[in-house]
């Protein structure tokens, strides 16, 4: 009889358990979300972006990617420009580049940083002002001074702004509609 | 829910009818979230996050559901992977304890406060324990006792035999004596 009186109180200790309720608001907060994962472009888009293990943090070392590429530009239209304008005149636009491309580049280390540091989503407004910047200045030659050699090049400054456009969209309705907008600040998966 | 009922609801949902799946979610959602919270010993945010994967999921596999099985028993082997795979995800992360494992004890008003302190103590120890016990040893436990979900169907949940369910609660139960126990002379 004592042997089966230990076995009896674990087995109905388990049955006791309270049963807690879900938060409220799960409910619409999944039904919210379900139209996002429809068909075989539903099964892609939860593949690439399953909401709980994507923690805007990953994003950083992205961002911090962007910025030091940018930097990198930077430094070497610095160190380059002078050897070319001995050879040919160089544009105006060419020219703003160095100090145009490093003041910019602090945008996306801001936000490698933000996001780093606070395991919060990047503030929407300064990379939209980066993004807008950094495209208007990559089309300008093509647009604005109708130079095809230069235009090029601008283009070639075009995947920075779109990458960050990227991961703004990627990170933003996860983090921010999935867990700001229903009172969650702190990103799950880092909490201690 | 009766399944019946369950399959009827997943028909609609796949005929087109995606609000259907709001009377699936809002039968399913207390037990499912209650899994999860219960088998990760996590945080309650962890649990709805889980738990928000596992309708998810549920929401993406439906076409490939067996209507000829019962419909929770197919909720539930799918809400298992995803807990298992967030479980081996997160292997170094330790469970929650202290404040947030007192926190998920029970709160009964009706006790005298004494009483009520003593069966707080008592349900975070045993969750502490349950955390102790390998996975399918948790498993089968809470889905059993906590879940109350037949031998047969927990069979079919896990996969196995419904002997070898039955093997794994004792073994289950055996462990946590022993832990439980443990924690008492302590």
């Amino acid at each position: 009889m004592s042997e089966q009186q230990p076995e009896f109180e674990a087995e109905s200790s388990l049955r006791d358990l309270p049963w807690a309720s879900p938060p409220p608001g799960l409910s619409r907060r999944i039904l919210a979300d379900l139209p996002r994962y429809h068909g075989w472009l539903g099964h892609l888009q939860y593949a690439l972006l399953k909401p709980r293990w994507f923690p805007p943090a990953t994003l950083a070392p992205v961002f911090m990617l962007v910025a030091l590429l940018q930097l990198a530009l930077a430094a070497a239209l610095f160190y380059y420009l002078p050897m070319a304008n001995a050879l040919f005149p160089v544009s105006a636009w060419l020219a703003l580049q160095p100090p145009l491309l490093a003041m910019l580049a602090v945008l996306p280390l801001l936000a490698a940083v933000q996001v780093r540091s606070r395991q919060s989503a990047p503030a929407l407004m300064p990379l939209l002002l980066y993004c807008l910047l950094m495209t208007v200045n990559a089309l300008f030659p093509l647009f604005i001074e109708k130079n095809l050699f230069l235009g090029l090049a601008g283009l070639g400054l075009l995947p920075l702004p779109l990458l960050s456009a990227g991961l703004l969209a990627l990170v933003r309705p996860l983090s921010e509609s999935w867990r700001t907008a229903h009172g969650i600040e702190q990103i799950a998966i880092c909490r201690p | 829910m009766d399944n019946d009922e369950a399959v009827k609801l997943v028909a609609e949902v796949l005929a087109g009818h995606r609000e259907s799946f709001a009377e699936l979610l809002r039968a399913y959602q207390n037990p499912i979230y209650n899994l999860a919270l219960r088998l990760t010993g996590g945080s309650t945010d962890q649990a709805a996050d889980l738990s928000q994967e596992i309708f998810t999921r549920a929401w993406l596999k439906l076409p490939a559901y067996d209507p000829a099985r019962p419909f929770f028993t197919w909720l539930y082997s799918l809400a298992l992977n995803v807990i298992r795979n967030h479980l081996a995800r997160n292997r170094r992360r330790p469970p929650a304890s202290g404040p947030e494992a007192d926190r998920l004890a029970d709160e009964r008003r009706d006790l005298d406060p004494q009483d009520a302190l003593q069966r707080r103590r008592e349900q975070a120890e045993l969750l502490a324990a349950l955390q102790r016990l390998p996975l399918e040893q948790r498993e089968v436990l809470l889905l059993r006792y906590y879940q109350e979900i037949s031998f047969p169907d927990l069979a079919v949940i896990l996969g196995i035999s419904e002997s070898a369910a039955k093997m794994r609660a004792s073994r289950g139960l055996a462990a946590l004596r022993q832990l439980l126990a443990r924690a008492k002379k302590m």
